[in-house]
């Protein structure tokens, strides 16, 4: 049955898609109400987003095409297969929620296996700050402004070398408890700082292109490398895991995804607008 | 001297439902227009992104009608060809009558 309002889903996506072009929201409002078509609305609406949003769709695939060859390359040193197997078995125990939070790019010892989330740690804690900073001094002859984009950066490449280092040591104890998993080749000195260059590199490069996709005004970079990022993973996940983890996965990751588009939309969490 | 506009099939289809509507141009007549006249189905979205390209390119103006309550609240936008599109339009008329007059009459679809 159809009705003089046109399916909502619809239009709220509408509404996303052509930013602030009331005169075509319209027009297909009218439209709609004459031939009272659901398929004929969510075939303009579709084509709309197709039409409005091509640049972030192609770049979203872009990003998730850089993730999926990203995960083809494990950490020098670091064997996978073994630690994926250990997830497998894992499953009710506390190391196999923790493969379920992480992800497969993280399991995989990917360069990637980081992603953008100690960026998008790093805004929120700077953004948070750089608030309660502006409210506590609020004389601006007293109050310098924080340098957000830069502290921020040097907050994410800090939070990014702790992960990389907790990542080698957790890899090497696991080799060390269980003799039979050789996940990593030759422990020590020298794993410990390829895995610090190489997973920094990938998520640097993350946040380079995260940067350029929001000071071109393309979108919001951070929740596109993200949501590439989810895709990516939800994609190399499918078929291999249980249906619980992927959808606690997916889950969790719009969880996030959610948080960082509302901080855009607010301008507070991405350090790219300061 | 302003740079020349390579007018489309759509562009020119466009120009012209708007030469035909005058003053009642906005988007659900103009797409009208181009579906009754040559069957094509034409997606909003699709007329808008090339009359926003026309315009930027100075070919059409618009401007913001009132909001009706039948639109849910919102304003039509209403499109106007300009000098300089009325101009391609005469010079794209031009072109193609040349063009036809070298060719022998169309019958059955076969030249």
């Amino acid at each position: 049955m159809t009705d003089m309002w046109p399916p909502a889903l619809a239009t709220w996506l509408l509404k996303r898609a052509v930013r602030g072009n009331d005169a075509l929201v319209g027009d297909l409002f009218e439209e709609y109400r004459r031939r009272c078509s659901r398929v004929w609305y969510w075939r303009q609406v579709l084509t709309a987003v197709a039409v409005n949003r091509s640049r972030e769709t192609l770049l979203v695939l872009g990003i998730v095409a850089l993730f999926l060859m990203g995960s083809r390359f494990s950490v020098p040193g670091a064997h996978a297969d073994p630690l994926a197997l250990q997830a497998r078995r894992a499953v009710g125990t506390p190391f196999g929620l923790f493969s379920v939070l992480a992800g497969p790019q993280l399991l995989g010892v990917t360069v990637f296996a980081l992603g953008i989330m100690p960026y998008v740690s790093a805004a929120l804690v700077v953004q948070t700050f750089a608030l309660t900073w502006r409210f506590l001094i609020r004389n601006p002859r007293r109050r310098r402004d924080v340098p957000v984009v830069a502290v921020t950066w040097c907050l994410a490449i800090l939070l990014c070398g702790a992960q990389a280092i907790g990542l080698a040591l957790f890899l090497e104890r696991s080799s060390a408890i269980n003799e039979g998993l050789q996940i990593v080749a030759n422990p020590g000195v020298m794993f410990r700082i390829t895995t610090l260059l190489t997973l920094t590199t990938g998520t640097t490069s993350l946040m380079l292109i995260s940067d350029q996709i929001s000071k071109r005004q393309i979108g919001n970079g951070m929740f596109l490398v993200f949501v590439a990022g989810t895709v990516a993973g939800v994609s190399r996940t499918l078929g291999q895991a249980d249906p619980f983890a992927v959808l606690t996965y997916a889950a969790l990751h719009v969880a996030v995804a959610g948080v960082v588009s509302h901080g855009y939309r607010r301008a507070i969490a991405p350090a790219q607008l300061a | 001297m302003s740079a020349r506009f390579n007018l489309g099939t759509f562009d020119l289809m466009i120009l012209l439902a708007l030469m035909r509507l005058g003053d009642a141009a906005y988007g659900v007549p103009i797409s009208r227009e181009i579906e009754e006249t040559s069957g094509r189905v034409v997606a909003l979205a699709t007329l808008y992104a090339t009359l926003t390209r026309l315009e930027k390119n100075g070919l059409v103006s618009s401007r913001l009608g009132e909001p009706t309550a039948e639109r849910g609240g919102r304003a039509k936008r209403y499109f106007r060809v300009t000098a300089k599109g009325l101009r391609e339009v005469r010079d794209a008329q031009r072109v193609f009558t040349s063009l036809w007059n070298g060719i022998p009459t169309l019958k059955g679809g076969v030249v």
